[in-house]
C-alpha cells in the first residue's frame, strides 16, 4: 500500500463513478467537498475545476502613483530615490522647540478618500511568505516541554551502567502547548508596518489558536506600560506564567522617527532580564535586517527577521 | 439522485430524515449535504473533515453514521497534549521496566496499547496485544462490524505537527508497530471523521487530503424536528416557541463573540417545560428559560 497524494481530479472521477450521479447540482456539491470550485455551475465540467484550497495568488506590489508622462521607475529606482522633502523636513525638527513645529499645527489634514479609491489598490504583500508563515510562526514560538512518554534510551543507559533511576526520564518535545504572550509595538517606528503587524498577529492567533494567545499592546517598550485595548487603558506590564514565550512584534526602536521618544538598548535589556527571571523566552519579529539590530539585543533575544527571505528552518534555528 | 452506500433513509424502521431511538446520542438530523459528504468520503476513502460551530453536530456525526452502517466506532478527543503516536499505539515502558526488574519480562506485545487507528485498521491484532496494560479491558474489544468509523474530535486543539504526522497513516492506511505492520485493505477502509472548531488553521497539505463538510447551526425548523425526534410530537407550539427563543439568544451571544446555547440546552428547556407542565409565555416559562438557555448568555437574566 503506497502513500497517496493530495486530493486530485482522480478522486472526483472516482467519487462520481462510485456514486453514479449525473445531477449537475450533486456533481457541484461533490466537487466542492473535494476542494474544487466549479466556475460555471450548474453546467459543471470537471476540466474547469480549480482547487479551493490552492495557495492564494501572489499579490503584486502596489504601484506608486505617478505622473502619466513619466516612465514607471523600477523597484530599485524607487528605493534609490531621494527622500521626499517632507521627510527631510521632519528629520530636522526638534521636538523641544515649539516654534519650529508650529507650521505643522496649521496644516490642514487631508480628507479621507470618499470615493473608494483606496479599494482599487491591492492589500500590501505580507512581509513573510504566506505559504511559509504558519510554519515560521510554529517554529519560532515552539518551546521544549516534557511529554508523557518515557525516555527509554536514557533509562536503559542508566540501568546498563548500574545507576539507579530515581526519577523517570521523560522525553521532551517542541510544541506550542505553552501558548504565547504576544506584545504588539504600537510605537511611531511601527507605523509603516501597522497593517503587517495586525496581519502577523492574526497569523499567530490562527496558528496557536485563540485561547493560547494573550495579546498586549505597548509603545516603545513594554516596561512603559501595556494593555489589551487603547493606550488609555494600559497599565504596568505583567509577565505571563513562568516558561511562557513572549513574542515581540517590534522594530526595537530601529525605525523610530527623530521626533519620537527614543528607546534605548538598556531599556530593552531590562525587559529581557525581567522575562528571564521567569524563564520566559523572548522571540522578536523585527522588520529590519539583522545587521540593523543592536548587537547587544541580538544576543539577548531571539530575533526572527520579519521578511520574505525568512524560512521556518531559520526561525527555528534562531530559537536557542 | 446517486448510489448511496450510506443512506439513513433506508435504515429499517427509522424516519427518513431524523433517526430517533430512545437515547439522545442516537438522534441525528441528517441533512442532504451531510449524507452526500459521507458518501463521497466512503467512495474516495478520504477522511471527512467537518467544520462547524459548537453545537452544530460535528462530534455526534461519526457514532450515528457507524450506528446506521452497523460498523464499529472508535473516538479520540484530541487535546493540546495529544501526539500523533497516541492515535497509533503506545508502549507501557514503565511496566516493562518494572517487570524486567523482577525477572518477569513478557513479550513486547504485552506492553502495547493500541490506539484508535490500530483498532480501526486491524481489530484482531489489537485484541491480541496489551495483555499487561489497561488495553486488555478496553470496551473496544467487544465491538463487531465489517469496518469502522473513527472520530478524531477537535483536531485543531493539537499542535500543528499532529495533523502532518497523521498524513502517512491516513493516506497509506498502514503504520509500523514493533516487529510488524498494521494495515487495512481499501475494501475495509474505515471512515475517518475529523472535527475542528476552526480555532486554528490546519496544514494545507492535511486539508487537501480530506473531503470537507461545513455544518451550520440548526435553524428553528431543524430544532423543532430535533425536539420532536427526541420527545415526540406534542400539541401546541412549545417546540417552535422554544426554538425561536434559543435562536434569538444564540444570535445575541454570537454578536458578542460568545458561544450561545446549544441543542442540548434546547432539549433541557423542552423537557423541563413538559415534565413540569409549564405553558408558553408565563412567568415560569421565563424562569425556566433563564435556568436552561440564558445561563450561558447573560447571567443577569433574560428579560423576554
Amino acid at each position: 500500500v503506497s502513500r497517496r497524494s493530495q486530493i486530485y481530479l482522480g478522486d472526483l472521477l472516482y467519487a462520481l463513478r462510485a456514486l453514479g450521479t449525473a445531477n449537475p447540482e450533486t456533481i457541484r456539491l461533490i466537487a466542492e467537498m473535494l476542494g474544487f470550485v466549479v466556475r460555471n455551475a450548474p453546467s459543471a465540467t470537471v476540466g474547469t475545476g480549480r482547487r479551493r484550497y490552492a495557495p492564494p495568488p501572489r499579490l503584486s506590489r502596489p504601484k506608486p502613483v505617478q505622473d502619466a508622462t513619466s516612465p514607471e521607475p523600477s523597484e530599485h529606482e524607487v528605493e534609490s530615490q531621494p527622500l521626499p522633502s517632507i521627510m527631510t523636513a521632519l528629520g530636522r525638527l526638534d521636538p523641544g522647540t515649539g516654534d519650529d513645529a508650529a507650521w505643522l499645527a496649521a496644516v490642514e489634514p487631508l480628507q479621507p478618500p470618499g470615493d473608494g479609491s483606496l479599494a482599487r489598490y491591492p492589500p500590501p504583500q505580507p512581509l513573510l511568505l504566506p505559504r511559509w508563515t504558519r510554519n515560521i510562526v510554529a517554529a519560532a514560538l515552539a518551546t521544549a516541554a516534557s511529554s508523557a512518554a518515557i525516555d527509554v534510551e536514557h533509562a536503559v543507559t542508566r540501568l546498563a551502567s548500574g545507576q539507579p533511576i530515581i526519577r523517570l526520564p521523560a522525553r521532551t518535545r517542541r510544541g506550542l502547548q505553552r501558548g504565547v504572550q504576544l506584545l504588539l509595538d504600537m510605537g511611531d517606528g511601527m507605523t509603516p508596518f501597522a497593517l503587517d503587524r495586525e496581519t502577523l498577529a492574526h497569523d499567530i492567533v490562527r496558528t496557536l489558536g485563540g485561547p493560547g494567545v494573550r495579546i498586549l499592546r505597548f509603545a516603545g517598550s513594554p516596561l512603559r506600560g501595556a494593555g489589551q485595548a487603547g493606550e488609555e487603558t494600559w497599565g504596568a506590564f505583567q509577565l505571563p506564567a513562568a516558561g511562557t514565550p513572549v513574542c515581540l512584534v517590534t522594530d526595537l526602536g530601529i525605525g523610530r522617527p527623530p521626533t519620537s521618544e527614543p528607546t534605548d538598548v538598556e531599556e530593552w535589556l531590562e525587559f529581557v532580564a525581567l522575562a528571564r527571571s521567569r524563564d520566559c523566552p523572548i522571540v522578536a519579529f523585527v522588520p529590519y535586517c539583522r545587521q540593523r539590530v543592536p548587537k547587544r539585543l541580538a544576543g539577548a533575544m531571539h530575533i526572527v527577521v520579519w521578511d520574505r527571505g525568512t524560512s521556518a528552518a531559520e526561525a527555528r534555528r534562531d530559537v536557542r | 439522485m446517486y448510489e448511496r452506500r450510506f443512506d439513513p433513509a433506508a435504515s429499517p424502521g427509522r424516519d427518513p430524515v431524523v433517526t430517533p431511538t430512545r437515547r439522545d446520542a442516537e438522534v441525528y438530523l441528517f441533512g442532504k449535504e451531510v449524507v452526500l459528504a459521507v458518501n463521497v468520503a466512503l467512495a474516495t476513502t478520504r477522511p471527512l473533515l467537518v467544520f462547524g460551530p459548537p453545537g452544530s453536530g460535528k462530534s455526534a456525526l461519526a457514532p450515528n453514521v457507524a450506528r446506521i452502517l452497523g460498523w464499529r466506532v472508535y473516538s479520540e478527543v484530541v487535546t493540546s497534549a495529544t501526539e500523533a503516536q497516541d492515535l497509533l499505539w503506545k508502549v507501557d515502558a514503565v511496566r516493562r521496566l518494572a517487570d524486567s526488574q523482577i525477572k518477569d519480562l513478557g513479550d513486547m506485545d504485552d506492553y502495547l496499547t493500541p490506539g484508535v487507528l490500530w483498532w480501526a485498521f486491524d481489530p484482531d491484532t489489537a485484541r491480541r496485544v496489551g495483555r499487561r496494560t489497561a488495553a486488555h479491558a478496553s470496551p473496544w474489544r467487544n465491538q463487531q462490524g465489517p469496518s469502522a468509523v473513527v472520530l478524531l474530535d477537535e483536531i485543531d486543539k493539537a499542535d500543528p505537527d499532529v495533523p502532518n504526522n497523521l498524513l502517512v497513516p491516513l493516506d497509506a492506511r498502514t503504520f509500523p508497530i514493533p516487529g510488524a505492520t498494521v494495515q487495512v485493505t481499501e475494501e475495509n477502509a474505515p471512515l475517518i471523521v475529523i472535527t475542528t472548531n476552526d480555532e486554528r488553521d490546519l496544514p494545507r497539505a492535511f486539508v487537501r487530503r480530506c473531503v470537507v463538510l461545513s455544518l451550520t447551526l440548526p435553524t428553528v425548523d431543524d430544532l423543532v424536528s430535533i425536539g420532536e425526534a427526541h420527545l415526540g410530537k406534542r400539541p401546541g407550539d412549545l417546540f417552535r416557541q422554544a426554538a425561536e427563543l434559543l435562536v434569538e439568544a444564540r444570535e445575541e451571544a454570537r454578536s458578542r463573540g460568545e458561544p450561545g446555547p446549544s441543542t442540548a440546552e434546547y432539549l433541557d428547556f423542552l423537557r423541563a417545560c413538559l415534565v413540569l407542565g409549564i405553558d408558553v409565555g408565563g412567568e415560569e416559562w421565563r424562569a425556566v428559560a433563564n435556568a436552561t438557555i440564558a445561563k450561558s448568555v447573560d447571567p443577569s437574566g433574560m428579560t423576554r
